[in-house]
């Protein structure tokens, strides 16, 4: 990077997530035991929506 | 093959599962996402008898990369992290190092590693599955002999992982 040039980023990318879990993980057999992040409920409040069926105040 | 999960505190609210993974006849053996606390990671390791080949990053965040420095220095493991995560980990504004209130390290790995690409332990194969969105390079690793996917941050339970954080 040259003097004076600005880092740009992105953010990541809800599409792209979506896309990866729908095209290639749900697609692995039904019998895969799946090791995630966090093994707990995670509802994270920071999102505008929750994926728990509760509606947000 | 043996598994091991490990519960790792960082700075933030939630620990990350650090996972370690051992062929059993050759205990050749990978650490996924080491986040910290290099000395329970080393103790298993011992415990496990344990011939450590490879540090696998799912992505380049700092609570999954806490103990890499220390896990290199004390053992030859290659560090293994997707091609296009490979400027991220050297970027703390990415790595998010400064906000989890970690220091300021940039890594280095031994290979990048892409799409369909397979690792090795032993009789034990992993792919590699790449699974952006979090960031652009994070990865799922997925065996078929065992039927386990090691998804990192791309599922949590119940939900993914987030997607507004910055990625380059």
């Amino acid at each position: 990077m040259g003097h004076g040039e600005e880092l740009i980023y992105q953010h990541g990318s809800l599409v792209e997530i979506i896309d990866a879990i729908t095209n290639k993980l749900l697609i692995l057999p039904e019998d895969t035991i799946v090791y995630p992040r966090a093994w707990k409920i995670h509802d994270d409040k920071r999102r505008k929506t929750n994926l728990f069926g509760v509606k947000r105040t | 093959m043996i598994l091991k999960r490990l519960q790792l505190e960082t700075n933030l609210a939630e620990t990350t599962n650090c996972y370690i993974i051992v062929d059993e006849i050759t205990k050749e053996t990978m650490v996924i996402d080491p986040a910290s606390h290099v000395e329970q990671i080393s103790e298993m390791l011992t415990i496990l008898q344990a011939n450590l080949k490879y540090i696998c990053l799912t992505h380049c965040h700092g609570d999954h990369t806490g103990a890499v420095v220390d896990l290199q220095n004390q053992y030859a493991a290659k560090v293994l992290i997707h091609r296009k995560e490979s400027e991220n980990l050297k970027n703390p504004e990415v790595t998010l190092n400064y906000y989890i209130g970690m220091p300021d390290i940039r890594l280095e790995e031994d290979s990048r590693i892409d799409d369909n690409d397979l690792i090795h332990l032993g009789e034990l194969e992993f792919r590699v599955i790449h699974t952006p969105g979090h960031t652009n390079g994070g990865i799922s690793l997925y065996c078929e002999k065992e039927k386990m996917l090691f998804s990192g941050d791309t599922l949590f339970r119940g939900t993914w992982g987030r997607t507004d954080l910055p990625t380059r």
